[in-house]
């Protein structure tokens, strides 16, 4: 594809979307609550969309692809218990998150820890492992969108032009106008990329394979086979099943539906756009594993099969992809940046005004994008495990979370030490390749980090507000959504 | 946590259950569009109606919304 196509498929795209981040700042007021959740406003369509481009990035049309294009349907099995889990999740967590945000009034969901357990420690620690956890992955949606772009161009775009590109749309996307800008270019962002997925399908389905896809995919016995062990599927499946509440980006957007029935359509916009969307990438991966069988680098397989669609088509597809990147690395960066100042600087100065606090919140954007742009041009072997490290470590937060709303016994200094426990031992195990009994390092992560978790709290003594949080939030979720 | 959510926690188990147990077992070699593939795709559209049947219910009540905030 010609590199005048796709740059000025990228300015096109670029210029629509600062449109939408023009049109949302003149909307912009005053204060954490509305750079970081547009006030709590935030419509049920616009609401599911951007839960949705956050969630799906990249790794959709480029890892499930190759994943599916080496190994067959576990990919299926693997991304929809993914998004079964995070809507079970979901209808118990969602309500008492948006609840506890209106009462207490949090920005980040660290905040909630440090509300909850009354302690400033247990959020500071939260975001610090968030931190840590999610700039290896939002380097990583860089380093996708470099690299194809390097590939599609034929080389004409560098790696590192693509990576800049990239990394300057998702800092102009969060600086802006905060959420209500990156809310509202996700929606366009999740528009095209299940617009562009689906042309693609109806491709394949009419013009690369003539005698018909499923014809095709039914000579491919081997790749619907489930020939994933059960450790791999547990390793890859377990972190990612708890996504919805143990990765900040997300779970704050539980903050931001404006009403009870804006979150039930965000729920119910996100399942739907979900399973299509996952439907999508796994058939395309299917598709190149039929059309094209033998590839190096499963990972290139999307590049490949876009290189036997026609161009306008491969450009859209293209930009779905980078959407996907973009949509999904702004809200990390505008998560991050929140969380660093409300749990890391105001655990720190809490006398702080709230002004101040915006204006160190809004420098940190450009800050973290440095960070990361830097961190993808770093050793690509530590990213790699830095990255896969990213939802293991993760995973470390559920059981503090859990005991937020659900154990009156829970206590600051087991969430802490649950959290470090944790997140250090994944941390040894993902450096050091240990898989203890083949199982993968987030089994045992956590498995310790439960037990911390329960055994801290129960010789430390719970904050003495706990009954009075815990009520009031229960009692609203009784009589807002299960009356 | 209501009754609801005490049925829609025990529903979850069940479908976590069934959900590796069909495809490692019974469907684990069958090599056919009719196998995983289509069990994977049921089970989870089964999760995600009944995720819209249960949250039926959450109509909401805006203005009691603003009255507990502080």
């Amino acid at each position: 594809m010609s590199s005048t196509l796709i740059l000025a498929g990228i300015v096109l795209w670029f210029a629509l979307g600062s449109l939408l981040s023009w049109h949302a700042r003149k909307n912009l007021g005053k204060g954490m609550i509305e750079y970081f959740l547009a006030d709590r406003k935030v419509g049920g369509f616009i609401s599911a969309m951007t839960y949705s481009a956050t969630t799906y990035s990249a790794f959709m049309m480029v890892g499930i692809v190759g994943l599916t294009y080496t190994s067959g349907i576990g990919s299926l099995g693997f991304e929809m218990t993914y998004l079964a889990a995070t809507v079970i999740l979901m209808v118990i967590f969602a309500p008492r998150y948006w609840a506890a945000g209106r009462i207490f009034e949090l920005v980040t969901p660290s905040e909630l820890l440090s509300k909850r357990y009354g302690s400033p420690a247990a959020g500071a620690v939260s975001a610090v492992l968030c931190l840590v956890m999610l700039v290896p992955y939002a380097s990583v949606q860089l380093m996708g969108t470099g690299y194809l772009l390097e590939v599609l161009s034929g080389g004409n775009l560098s790696f590192t032009t693509g990576m800049l590109i990239a990394a300057g749309v998702s800092f102009a996307f969060s600086w802006w106008a905060g959420l209500r800008s990156v809310a509202l270019t996700d929606a366009f962002q999740a528009v095209i990329m299940l617009a562009a997925s689906l042309l693609l399908l109806g491709f394949i389905a009419f013009a690369l394979f003539p005698d018909g896809l499923l014809v095709a995919l039914s000579a491919r016995r081997d790749l619907l086979e489930v020939s994933w062990s059960f450790p791999l599927f547990l390793g890859l499946t377990l972190p990612w099943a708890f996504f919805a509440v143990t990765n900040p980006q997300v779970v704050q957007r539980l903050y931001i539906p404006s009403s009870v029935r804006n979150l039930r359509k965000m729920i119910l916009g996100f399942s739907a756009f979900g399973f299509i969307y996952t439907i999508l990438c796994v058939v395309f991966g299917l598709a190149a594993a039929a059309k094209m069988p033998g590839l190096e680098k499963a990972d290139n397989a999307m590049a490949m099969l876009l290189s036997s669609v026609p161009a306008p088509l491969a450009l859209v597809v293209f930009l779905s992809i980078m959407a996907a990147a973009v949509s999904t690395m702004n809200s990390i960066i505008l998560t991050l940046s929140s969380m660093f100042g409300r749990d890391v600087v105001k655990a720190f100065l809490p006398g702080i005004p709230e002004e101040t606090e915006l204006k160190i919140c809004r420098l940190l954007i450009p800050v973290i994008t440095i960070v990361c742009f830097f961190f993808a041009r770093m050793q690509l072997g530590l990213i790699a495990v830095l990255s896969a490290m990213a939802s293991g470590g993760l995973l470390m937060q559920l059981p503090a979370t859990v005991g937020v709303f659900f154990w009156k016994k829970a206590t600051a200094a087991g969430a802490v030490a649950s959290m470090v426990s944790g997140g250090l031992v994944v941390g040894y195990m993902y450096v050091e390749g240990m898989k203890p009994l083949g199982h993968w390092p987030p089994l045992w992560g956590i498995l310790l980090s439960g037990v911390v978790f329960v055994v801290v709290s129960l010789v430390t003594k719970p904050p003495r507000d706990t009954d009075h949080f815990l009520s009031t939030v229960e009692g609203f979720v009784r009589n807002r959504f299960w009356s | 946590m209501t009754g609801k959510e005490k049925i829609w926690i025990l529903f979850s188990l069940l479908y976590g259950i069934a959900n590796v147990v069909v495809p490692f077992t019974i469907l684990k070699d069958e090599g056919t569009l009719v196998g995983a593939f289509l069990f994977w795709n049921l089970i989870t559209a089964a999760v995600l109606l009944a995720g819209a049947w249960v949250t039926s219910g959450w109509t909401g009540k805006g203005s009691q919304e603003r009255e507990v905030r502080r």
